[in-house]
Parts: C-alpha cells; structure tokens; sequence
C-alpha cells in the first residue's frame, strides 16, 4: 500500500518536472534564445579536425586579416638587429685584438688570443714532452751500455783499454781504485762478474743499432804523475807490509806469495810475483818511470823469480835460517830504496820490483808489494861452514856470469868474511874490490 | 628558429612569413585591434629575446602559440579580466558590425561577419581552442599541450564551440 502510493508520488513528480522543462524550453524559444544542446555525436568535431567542416569553410572565407606593416617592419628589424648585435659583439672580440682597441674589447684581447692558440700550444707542449721522453727512453740503455764496457774494462776485462775511456773517466777510475782500502778490493774484482751479463744484455738490445765495442787487445795502464799524498801512503803501507813480512819470516814461517795483493797490480796473465822487494828509496825522489817499465817489469818477473830460485842456492850458505836478515844477504841498491825500508832479498829482478812499486806511486795508488818469499837454505841443508869453498867459489861464479852481480858481490863479501885468506879469483876479487869501493 | 639563433637573420625572415599572418588573427580574434599590433609584436619580439634560450625541444608553432597566450592572458589580467570569464574584445565591436550590416550586402559577407561575430561570443577557452585548431593547425594533443589541459578536455570544449556556431549559423549551414 505505501509503496503504491510511493510510486504514484513519483510518476507525478516526473511528469511534472518533464512538463516544466518544456514549458522553459519554448519560452526560450519564443524569446529567441538559443538552447545549447551538447552534441550527441562527435561526427561534427570530427569532420572539424579534418577541416570538412561547413564552418571551417565559413571562417576561412570571413576575412584573411594581416599584421599592419609597420609591425611587420619593425619585427623584422629588431631581429635583423640582434643578429648584428651578437655578430658586432664577436667582431668586437677580435677585431679590437686585431687593432688593438681600447675598451671592452681590449680588456678581453689576451684572453681571446689564448683562447684561440690555447690547444695547438698544448698540442705542441705535449708532443714535445713525449718526443723528450721518448729520447730520454732510447737513450738509457746506450748509457748503460757505455758505462758496463767502461765498467768492465776497468773492473773485468784486463785487456780492455783505459785509454778508451774518456780521460775523465779514466781518471775517477784510477783515483777510485786507488783511494779504496786493500782489503775491500778483493769484492771488487769480484763486482765485475755480475756486470757481464748487464753487458751482454745491452750488447743484444744494441746489436743491431749500436756498433759493437772493439776487439778486446792488450793494454797498458798509464800512470799519472806522482801524488804525494797517495806515494806517502804507499810508501807507509809497504813499510807496514815489509815489517810484517819480515816478522814472518823471522819465525820461521813457510809463507807462500799471496796472490790476492799480487793480482791487485799484475796482469792476471802475468805470473805471481814471488819476490817483491822494495829497497829504500827517498820520497822526494823524483822518478821519470815509463810504462815500459812496467811492461819490463811485468816480462822480467818469471825471469827474476828463476833467477831468485837459482840465487838461493848461492846465498844459502850465507844466510843463516835463523837470521834471515836482509842486512846480511842484501846489498842496498844506490838510491833506489824507499826511506826507512828494508828490503828482504835483493835480487836483480828488484830493479824491476823498485820500478814497479815507483810506477804505482806515479800512478798515485796505493802500490801493494807482493809478499815476499823468504830466501831459504838450499834443500840440501849444508851448513857453510862444511861447503866446499872451491864450489862456492865456482857458484859465485856462474852467478857473475849469469848477470847477477850483486848476488855475487854479497856471496864473494860473505865468502871472504868466512875464508879470509883464501884466494879468489881475479874476476871476483875485482867485483869484491868494486864493493869496498 | 635554430638557424636564426645561430645568427640567419634569413632564417627569421622565413619563419615569420610562415606564422604571421595566423598568429595575427589568433590574437586579432581575441583581442581589440589595437591591442592585438601590440601583443602580435610582443610575442615576436620575445621571441627574438629569447633566441639563445631557444631548445626545440617540440613543436616550433606549439611554442610560439604558447607564447602568444600567455601573454593575452597577461593582457586579460592586466584587464581584471580571468581567461574563463573573458570574452572577446571584439564583442564590444560585434554590435556595431551587425548594426553596420547592409541588408544588403552579399551573402558570403554576411555570413563571415556572422561567423566572426559568433566566435567573438564563445567563451575565452572554447575560442581558444577552436582558434588553435583554425589557425595554428593544431592537433587535440597540440592544443592540451599549449592550454595546458586534457585532450578529452579540448574536445568537449570544441564540441560547445562547434555547437553554439553550428546554431548561430543554422540559417547559412
């Protein structure tokens, strides 16, 4: 029943808002008033888009209106003058460098300038630090190269010339080696052997680029003038030594040469020195030794140490094993001793010794003296007092005629002492003579 | 538009031969005559300011047609006038030209003045984008782009401004 009555309600309700709207609608209409009407379709919005539309072709035909032309003109002239504004500014910027106008644009004259060479110089800056680097790169191991021959030759390889070096370089070679302690030269020879390999290494990455050092050939060492100061040590050190030596030998020891200082100042190829017997030389002597010398020195050793072995056999009867003393067997060579030195044989090969020992001090080096031999009684043992002294007389003898004279002046000096009244020959009585003068 | 930032004043030329005559009437149809010389050489001359700034970035006739309204509605503003309740200048003018109308005046001109007079009555937004589409040749994407709605938005818009011109134009349609 309420529902009923609910129903009827709103169906009246409805027909009367439908009747009010169309009463509305044609009192709009009779005032004539437009009704806008939402369109139900979008056929007409479509065909608008596609430009179809009746109404598009109504407004196109409406007018065709155009901007004044003045305000066409004056558009186009403020943007042709802001394109010459902006082509004025950059002229500006470098026609004011160009004519070295003031203003602005002379303000910004250095800048503009950088600004334009600023990347060829770093270009340029770049190459150039890379072309350096590449030189310094290539050319590290041609330095190498040179300074491992150098080093060899001078550490290693004896035949090697110094004179190759550059005289500086030959120089710092000498003066290094000769302010380096004798004991610490031992490693040195041995530094040289790694540095064989560095030389071949190099040599193999220069084999093709760079010439190949010459042929390995004997050489010389040149000694310099003589240093005080370096003959003042040698001479020091060589005392030391021969005191040492002498000490040695008068306890009876059987010392043998020692090669280590004897490799030290000989060609490796020269045999070991076995005498090395300094006389006493005054200091400020002042010697004019030449390197043949050396060279002579280095030729007469072997000959000396025969002559040393055959001398022995002659002096041993003189020379008591107890007192090897040099006074006794020795006869001073004529001022050709070192001061204060004492000589511990005097054989005629000390000549050559003394040379040498002059030339290291020319040199300026520390000249280290071979050990000494002491001079031993023959193996026989006989004592002098049971020799025949015909036999004796007759060993003098071939030892004058071998050129030992001053072995043969001592033996005929110590020969008298022991048979005063004996008769010597004329030969040696002559050379006794020639002593005592 | 990038040539002439790169300094072708060439290149401006062209364009602005392109654009001028319907950025014109985009403006003259909004706008007092008067006022539209001013706003139409504005714009352009914003546009010239603001040539380095320029990135494309989309459509050229987009930006200037975005250009062109925002400163009518600085104009409506300056007006005391909001861009939904603004009506065309020309409304004022519209009277006068039906007044002036010769009853016996060629048919093709009378209806184009009809035309013009009825799209002066639209509401601002549904002229605006009526205008879009008749003289940029926008799309309904272009125009929400430029207006700053909705596709669907421009649509319904348009379809009230074809309605209310289609009822206008009832008697020559």
């Amino acid at each position: 029943m309420h529902w009923a009555v609910c129903a009827r309600e709103w169906k009246n309700g409805f027909e009367e808002r439908t009747r009010t709207a169309n009463r509305y609608a044609q009192r709009m209409r009779d005032r004539g008033g437009v009704v806008s009407q939402p369109p139900r379709k979008d056929d007409e919005l479509d065909a608008f888009l596609r430009g179809d539309s009746p109404l598009s072709r109504h407004y196109k035909e409406a007018g065709d209106e155009q901007p004044p032309a003045k305000v066409d003109a004056a558009i186009l002239a403020a943007a042709q003058w802001a394109v010459g504004a902006d082509s004025g500014k950059a002229k500006r910027g470098t026609g004011g460098a160009r004519t070295g106008g003031g203003g602005q644009a002379g303000e910004h004259w250095w800048r503009n300038l950088f600004s334009r060479w600023a990347v060829p110089l770093a270009s340029a800056a770049v190459v150039v630090v890379a072309a350096t680097l590449t030189l310094m790169i290539e050319r590290d191991p041609e330095m190498e190269r040179i300074e491992t021959h150098y080093d060899s030759v001078a550490l290693n390889a004896p035949g090697k010339s110094m004179a190759e070096m550059p005289a500086g370089l030959a120089e710092q070679e000498v003066d290094t080696e000769a302010q380096r302690p004798a004991a610490t030269r031992e490693p040195v020879a041995k530094k040289a052997a790694p540095a064989e390999p560095a030389q071949e290494k190099s040599k193999e990455a220069k084999a093709e680029s760079a010439p190949q050092p010459a042929a390995v050939a004997p050489q010389r060492l040149e000694f310099r003038p003589v240093d005080e100061e370096a003959a003042a040590a040698a001479k020091d050190f060589i005392a030391r030594r021969e005191a040492a030596d002498t000490a040695g030998r008068t306890e009876g020891g059987d010392e043998q040469p020692d090669a280590g200082f004897a490799a030290d100042i000989a060609p490796p190829a020269a045999p070991p020195v076995a005498v090395a017997a300094l006389p006493a030389q005054d200091a400020s002597t002042e010697i004019q030794e030449s390197a043949e010398i050396q060279e002579s020195m280095v030729q007469n050793r072997a000959d000396s140490l025969q002559r040393q072995r055959d001398s022995d056999a002659v002096l041993a009867d003189d020379m008591p094993a107890a007192e090897p003393s040099a006074e006794e067997a020795l006869t001073p060579a004529p001022a050709m001793g070192l001061a204060g030195a004492q000589s511990s044989a005097a054989l005629p090969g000390g000549d050559s010794v003394s040379s040498q020992a002059q030339s290291a001090d020319d040199a300026g080096t520390q000249f280290v003296p071979a050990p000494t031999v002491p001079v031993q009684p023959s193996s026989s043992g006989a004592s002098s007092s049971g020799r025949d002294p015909d036999e004796w007389i007759a060993d003098i003898e071939e030892q004058l005629a071998l050129g030992n004279r001053e072995l043969a002046r001592a033996a005929v000096k110590n020969f008298r002492d022991r048979y005063p009244d004996y008769e010597l020959p004329e030969a040696l009585e002559q050379l006794l003579s020639a002593n005592d003068r | 538009m990038i040539a002439y930032s790169n300094g072708d004043a060439a290149a401006f030329a062209e364009l602005y031969d392109r654009h001028r005559a319907a950025l014109y009437r985009f403006i003259r149809r909004q706008c007092a005559a008067a006022v539209a010389d001013e706003l139409f050489q504005d714009v352009w001359t914003r546009l010239i300011v603001a040539r380095r700034r320029y990135r494309a970035s989309a459509r050229f006739t987009t930006f200037l047609y975005q250009v062109a309204r925002n400163r009518l509605i600085d104009y409506y503003r300056a007006s005391g006038r909001n861009l939904e309740d603004a009506t065309g200048d020309q409304a004022l003018d519209a009277p006068a030209a039906r007044a002036t109308q010769p009853e016996n005046a060629v048919e093709n001109r009378q209806q184009a003045k009809r035309v013009l007079a009825l799209i002066e009555a639209l509401p601002a937004l549904q002229r605006e984008a009526f205008l879009l589409h008749e003289e940029a040749g926008l799309t309904l994407d272009e125009i929400g782009e430029v207006t700053g709605a909705g596709r669907e938005t421009v649509k319904s818009r348009l379809r009230y401004a074809l309605g209310s011109l289609r009822k206008g134009m009832e008697e020559w349609l």
